[in-house]
This record gives C-alpha cells, sequence and structure tokens, in this order.
C-alpha cells in the first residue's frame, strides 16, 4: 500500500478522536491534530484520560 | 480565544473518511463496472499484457518459475517475478503457456522492483495509465501530435517518466516488455484519452494491436474471446 492509502484512515482516526473528545469535554480540534499524529494511540489516551477538570482545557477554548 | 469545530464538523469528516476507506476497500467492481474496459472484455485490475520480442516468445513453467522471454537469437530472459496469483500466459497465436504463479500483479511498485532486477533485457513498465498511455503514445506516432505533446505534458506531470524510460527502453533495444494495467485507474486512463483527443476504446484497441502475447488472470478468459486467440488443444508445447 502507498501512502496515500492510508490518509483517510488517518483522517478518520483524526476525526473520530476529536468528536469523542468534544463529547468528553476536551478541545476537539486539538484531539483531531494529536489522532492524525499519533493514530488509534489519541483515542485510546483520550479514553483512558480522567475528565477534564473545570481548570483545565474545554471545548469553547483552545489554548493553541 | 477560538471556538472549537462543531461536533456536525466532525460527524462530516467521519463519514467522509468512512466513505472514502470503503470505496478504497470494495470500490474496484464499481469502478469495474463503469470502466470502458469492460465492454472490450478485460475489465480484470489484474492484467498484464507481455509484448513478446520480434521473432521470439514468451513462455513460463508451472509453480514458481518465472516468466521467460525469449528473443529471436534464442536469448532467454528470465523475469524475476513474484506473484501471488495463478495467471495464464498466452500467446497470439492461441499458444497456451502455463499456468505460473506470479505475484504482485496489481503491485506497481513490485513490477518496477522486477524490472530494475531483469535490467536492460526486459522492461515492465508501471501498472496504471502511465502505460497504457505509452502504447497509445507510441502507436499513434505522427499522428496528432498536438494533443499528444499536450497529453504528454499533463502526464509527466502525473508521473509517468518511469513508464516512459521503460517503454523508451524496450523499443530502443528491441527487448520485452511487460505491461501491466490496473482497470482501477481506466476513469484517468479516459482523463487523459481526452487530453490526447482520443477515446479509451481507441487506446485499448492499440494496445491489442501491438500486443504479441499477454498475461492475464485466468478468471478473465472472456478477453481470449476477443482476441480470437483459442489456446492449443496440447498445453505441453507451451514451451516452445
Amino acid at each position: 500500500m502507498e501512502i496515500a492509502d492510508f490518509i483517510p484512515w488517518w483522517c478518520l482516526v483524526g476525526f473520530t478522536a476529536g468528536w469523542l473528545a468534544q463529547r468528553r469535554g476536551r478541545i476537539g480540534r486539538t484531539w483531531f491534530a494529536l489522532g492524525l499524529l499519533l493514530g488509534p494511540i489519541a483515542i485510546a489516551i483520550l479514553l483512558l484520560s480522567p475528565p477534564p477538570s473545570s481548570t483545565g482545557e474545554s471545548h469553547e477554548t483552545d489554548p493553541v | 480565544m477560538t471556538r472549537d469545530w462543531s461536533p456536525r464538523t466532525f460527524r462530516i469528516g467521519i463519514a467522509a473518511s468512512l466513505a472514502v476507506l470503503l470505496l478504497q476497500w470494495g470500490g474496484v467492481p464499481v469502478i469495474e463496472a463503469l470502466n470502458p474496459l469492460s465492454v472490450a472484455g478485460c475489465s480484470s485490475p489484474r492484467l498484464i499484457y507481455v509484448r513478446a520480442p520480434e521473432g521470439g516468445h514468451v513462455s513460463a513453467d508451472v509453480d514458481e518459475s518465472p516468466v521467460k522471454l525469449v528473443n529471436r537469437k534464442g536469448e532467454v530472459t528470465t523475469i524475476p517475478a513474484r506473484f501471488d496469483q495463478p495467471i495464464m500466459v498466452l500467446e497470439k497465436g492461441g499458444e497456451r503457456h502455463g499456468p505460473l504463479l506470479l505475484q504482485g500483479i496489481d503491485r506497481h511498485h513490485e513490477a518496477l522492483c522486477a524490472w530494475t532486477e531483469a535490467g536492460t533485457t526486459a522492461c515492465i513498465a508501471l501498472a496504471d495509465i502511465r502505460a497504457i498511455y505509452l502504447i497509445h503514445q507510441g502507436n499513434l506516432q505522427k499522428q496528432r501530435r498536438r494533443g499528444l505533446a499536450g497529453g504528454a505534458i499533463a502526464g509527466a506531470a502525473l508521473g509517468m517518466l518511469p513508464g516512459t524510460l521503460a517503454l523508451t527502453q524496450a523499443n530502443e533495444q528491441d527487448i520485452p516488455l511487460i505491461l501491466c494495467i490496473s482497470a482501477a485507474v481506466v476513469p484517468v486512463t479516459t482523463g487523459m484519452g481526452a487530453l490526447a483527443g482520443v477515446g479509451t476504446g481507441e487506446i485499448v484497441g492499440r494496445i491489442r494491436d501491438q500486443t504479441d502475447a499477454y498475461v492475464i488472470s485466468p478468471e478473465q478468459w472472456r478477453f481470449q474471446e476477443v482476441l480470437r486467440a483459442p489456446p492449443s488443444e496440447d498445453p505441453s508445447d507451451g514451451n516452445r
């Protein structure tokens, strides 16, 4: 398989990570990028991490 | 402070990614159904044409033996093929050679690798639009030069150079050319043909005219009818 064949897969993981992150009160856009970079690992980290605190990241803001 | 993307954006992204993935995994039959080549009876995405050297022939043994190409001097060239599905080697005129096991028919880079290993004694052109278009280009010769020039420029931009080198080398040195064609790129082929001012059907016809022998997957016997090249009754004379 060529690299281009994996692009849809990366996008799927990225969008899924972002969507899940938003549902868990995190910044979707940031986790979309993490999903692109880390793949399923990002989703695993997201699911295993504790819920964000009130002073932490929220889906309304983007620290970047 | 910047607002995050909306949930709808992510859902659309997920749906679009899934759609592309499904097309990648299961889209070939759909593409083939829409494929102009299917009308001609060669809808296989794993189709190899072998042009034997002038005065020579193509032969192949069973099992893991590689394809052998013999030129007019009787010199044998062995293609280090690594294909993983049984296919048949046929020659125009009705002689059947095979079956044999080849590997990676639809893997363009492996085909190119085999060409490299074979050095200058044989060429395997890339297995997609590049090869189709190059045969088309070689056949048309002086016709429609302006259109071809435009098509060649566009094709070069799409990465036709490896296929160009393979075909040029095969023509200049009168060495065998194995042409691998992937039907999945035929829509692209159609577009390229349009650039050159001809239709895909004409391109395919010219490929067929120029091909002295070809390799085809066994489930694609329909192509045999198109070529009007029935196999010989005695397969034992396959390696003449």
